[in-house]
């Protein structure tokens, strides 16, 4: 009998919140809904109905708060929850001729109780909600052990082939052809002490002429790098580079032997793009190689997505290597230019200094010099030093960025008494305009040169950021001045009732407000996290915000983040210029509610804010 | 144009007496005959209606045959799919090709089916107490009358409301051209901005056949949503 009812079993079917039921109750489901049709502008729900759970098939629905303002809009396959619990004080009205179905209040409970893949929609909260999307995106691919996330020791395959330094370099030889290894341990008493790899035997052995009846020990390096089984992936990375080995072994904070890590052993793990590429970057003679470098950061990025990298991960390789590039630039620009006249820092800011970055960004950066720097005498070194840094970025991919915070705007490279003043003008007068370059300011993170310098600064800057509540009040307004949207109808991101948008801007309507909310807590602390997940973490252990409120903010940044991660891979394969847009349309039912979900996070986080720092506004 | 219910009550109960004395005594249709008739002085979301689609072997009521019975239940406005009814029916006949095309019934499936009368018993059990609704109801009403004579040797008097009439008025009450391809009930269906359903299966079918009865009555009532079930009835 079902069967015969397929127009609603398959609508049903296909709506996002139904997707987990199983088939037979699927099948059973369209015998339990009643139809109804309501015309444009009839209150809803219809009094004689009943409690229970509603389902537009077409047609749509506004929800409106005591106030008249909206707050939802329903549509197509958009579920309304009518018991209870709902909010008495709303206002929902039939706004398109709407057909209907409603599923009484006893058959839903039924649901929830037999089928807990389907309860957790409606009744969890919105944070194990906003978990589960996150574990769901991660779910999607194979597993997040991004090179970040992965230490050394989930690297190594085999127990380590060793043997002792008074074996003949023959035995030696054997024993690696046998065991098909490229590098022999040499242990002397259980401990490490050498190395004999492929390349001695050809360097030292053969090219030298000596005889392969000579110990090992003869032949061997003994001065050893070693890494941490703890240590992450990346480090072995940064030590294979930098010492120009190919095998790194593996040591025990006891001084035993784990293993040994080969340069391969991270290839096949990885891929290792971004260990490429940083080692490229440090190693570019040209900002032409750093360019080329620069070029393959969306490639990294859409790898990491592949991979499942999740957020924090995915952001630190980006920096990583977007650090690597700016420190190469710094040196091929002293290389250039001489010896500094005075000592300075090189600071990035934005994303890169939360190191929270992704491959679509513009470059921020300022230099702090030495209050020993004189305009007329050193002022042409800094900027061309600027000049030549900035133009590397640019041509890495990293645009100048519009509102000209960048080194090479003579404001933003100062010595350390002229970034004083500036932050004390603009804590003391915090018009919107000095707020907004306080709070891009307030990012700054050292990479490369005096670190102390900037350090001077915030010794200052923060007490007197956290003391002046005319600032913090900026901050928080600045917090609050962008309304999240309500969420999606039909393929249309509903921001009000006037304005729907047919992109969503996950960095306007999701990132930054996080970003802005974070910074401020952390800046009423005094505290020195940059990255909006440590700074809501450590603003919640000062007690700035409760330990809920920032978990729920982390978890919706999370899900913006990774949200736009993926986008931006989509946007790599297809060979398209990345942005920070979603097309709704592509979006699954799911995402749509996950985002709604991160989106009221924010919304219900900027009211607490009003509320507390007692901004005057209409939602 | 329409009677006043008392007269239309009248009419009917007239008709049902006639056709007690003309069939026998104790069948299906000579209970539905003696039941109540429905409050017809009701407003339309205070009655119980029932929506019925046939699929038929052809289009001549003497000549063809019934081939499957779809029908739902409303309560008011409200449509309880709980009532949802389908049945093939075996027309004891050929299926024509001219018509299988349409409703996708074979022969093969139609044998399957269930005899005519039981068929008509469950109608006419349904029926009791509820208005008939169909979209161009006098289809509907021709073979069941036909059914009933056959069986029965005599017809039915049930009140009957047509989707079709009522949306036919509609568009003349606003001077609104209209032509056969306007009272469609997929046209009819759209202008309510109602979803695109499978057309020829007569449960579906019944189903946007009440749906669009809904929509056509809360167009037709006036703000406070008065419409009486005697505005809406078919002069048949």
């Amino acid at each position: 009998m079902a069967a015969e009812l397929w127009e609603v079993r398959d609508f049903i079917a296909g709506v996002p919140a139904m997707e987990s039921l199983p088939a037979e109750a699927l099948d059973g489901l369209p015998r339990s809904l009643s139809v109804r049709y309501l015309r444009r502008g009839r209150p809803f729900p219809p009094p004689d109905a009943g409690p229970g759970l509603w389902l537009v098939r077409s047609g749509a629905i506004a929800v409106r708060d005591a106030e008249g303002n909206l707050v939802d809009k329903l549509g197509e396959t958009d579920l309304f929850l009518d018991d209870e619990q709902a909010p008495p004080a709303e206002q929902v009205d039939v706004v398109e001729d709407s057909l209907l179905y409603h599923l009484p209040q006893p058959i839903f409970a039924q649901l929830i109780e037999q089928y807990p893949a389907f309860a957790w929609q409606f009744e969890r909260t919105r944070r194990e909600r906003l978990q589960h999307a996150l574990e769901r995106l991660a779910g999607q691919h194979g597993g997040s052990d991004a090179l970040m996330a992965t230490t050394v020791d989930a690297l190594l395959r085999r127990a380590p082939v060793t043997a002792p330094p008074d074996c003949s370099i023959r035995q030696a030889a054997e024993r690696m052809t046998d065991a098909q290894v490229s590098a022999l341990l040499i242990v002397e008493d259980d401990h490490l002490v050498g190395l004999m790899t492929d390349r001695d035997l050809r360097r030292r052995c053969v090219v030298s002429g000596r005889s392969v009846d000579e110990p090992v020990r003869e032949i061997m390096s003994d001065e050893l790098v070693t890494i941490a089984p703890e240590a992450l992936a990346f480090e072995a990375s940064l030590l294979f580079s930098r010492h120009n080995v190919h095998h790194l072994p593996v040591v025990g904070g006891a001084g035993e032997l784990v293993g040994i890590l080969s340069t391969s052993d991270l290839l096949r793990h990885q891929g290792t793009h971004a260990i490429h590429l940083v080692r490229d970057a440090l190693a570019a003679p040209d900002r032409e190689a750093i360019a080329r470098v620069g070029a393959r950061l969306p490639d990294l990025q859409a790898q990491l997505v592949a991979m499942g990298a999740e957020s924090e991960p995915l952001g630190e390789a980006m920096v990583t290597v977007t650090d690597a590039l700016t420190r190469r630039l710094l040196e091929l620009a002293q290389e250039e230019l001489g010896p500094a006249p005075v000592p300075w820092v090189w600071a990035a800011l934005g994303s890169q200094g939360r190191r929270e970055q992704t491959a679509h960004t513009d470059q921020d950066n300022a230099l702090i010099l030495d209050d020993r720097f004189e305009e007329g005498a050193h002022g042409e070194w800094f900027a061309g030093l600027a000049r030549y840094v900035a133009d590397g970025l640019a041509a890495a991919g990293l645009s100048y960025c519009p509102g000209e915070t960048m080194a090479v705007t003579p404001e933003w490279r100062q010595s350390l008494s002229g970034w004083r003043r500036l932050f004390r003008d603009w804590i003391e007068n915090p018009e919107p305009h000095s707020l907004m370059l306080a709070a891009n300011f307030l990012d700054m993170r050292p990479i490369a040169g005096e670190a102390s310098l900037l350090e001077a600064l915030w010794h200052d800057v923060r007490p007197q950021a956290a003391d002046n509540s005319l600032f913090l009040h900026g901050l928080a307004n600045n917090a609050v001045a962008v309304r999240m949207p309500l969420g999606f109808f039909r393929r249309l991101v509903v921001v009000d009732d006037d304005r729907h948008d047919d992109r969503l801007d996950l960095k306007r309507y999701g990132l930054m407000p996080i970003v802005d909310i974070a910074r401020l807590h952390a800046v009423r602390r005094g505290l020195a996290e940059l990255h909006t997940v440590s700074r809501l973490q450590a603003a919640a252990r000062a007690g700035a915000l409760s330990a809920e409120a920032a978990d729920e903010l982390v978890d919706a940044w999370r899900f913006f983040y990774v949200m736009r991660a993926r986008h931006q891979a989509r946007l790599v394969r297809r060979g398209e210029p990345l942005d920070n847009l979603l097309d709704p349309d592509a979006l699954s039912g799911l995402e749509r509610d996950h985002l709604r979900d991160a989106f009221r996070v924010v919304d219900a986080h900027q009211r607490w804010l009003r509320r507390h720092f007692d901004i005057s506004g209409t939602r | 144009m329409y009677l006043p219910a008392f007269l239309h009550r009248w009419w009917l109960q007239w008709r049902r007496s006639r056709r007690r004395a003309g069939g026998d005594e104790d069948t299906v249709l000579a209970r539905l005959l003696e039941s109540p008739l429905p409050d017809l002085d009701a407003n339309w979301d205070e009655a119980e209606y029932l929506v019925l689609d046939f699929e038929t072997t052809g289009l001549d009521s003497r000549e063809d045959r019934l081939l499957s019975v779809g029908w739902v239940v409303m309560q008011g406005a409200s449509i309880p799919l709980q009532s949802a009814h389908h049945r093939i029916i075996n027309p004891a006949m050929g299926i024509p090709e001219s018509s299988a095309v349409i409703h996708c019934i074979t022969d093969d499936r139609a044998a399957e089916g269930i005899a005519e009368l039981r068929a008509l018993e469950s109608v006419l059990e349904a029926l009791e107490g509820r208005i008939l609704v169909a979209h161009n109801a006098r289809f509907e009403i021709a073979f069941m009358q036909a059914a009933c004579q056959r069986i029965y040797g005599t017809g039915l008097a049930v009140p009957v409301i047509d989707t079709l009439q009522l949306a036919r008025l509609g568009f003349e009450r606003r001077h609104l051209p209209h032509g056969p391809g306007e009272l469609r009930l997929d046209s009819l269906r759209l202008r309510y901005n109602l979803p695109r359903y499978h057309a020829h299966h007569a449960l579906i079918d019944a189903l946007g056949t009440a749906e669009l009865f809904s929509a056509l009555c809360q167009d037709r009532g006036g703000p406070d949503g008065r419409l009486p079930v005697s505005r809406l009835l078919s002069p048949l």
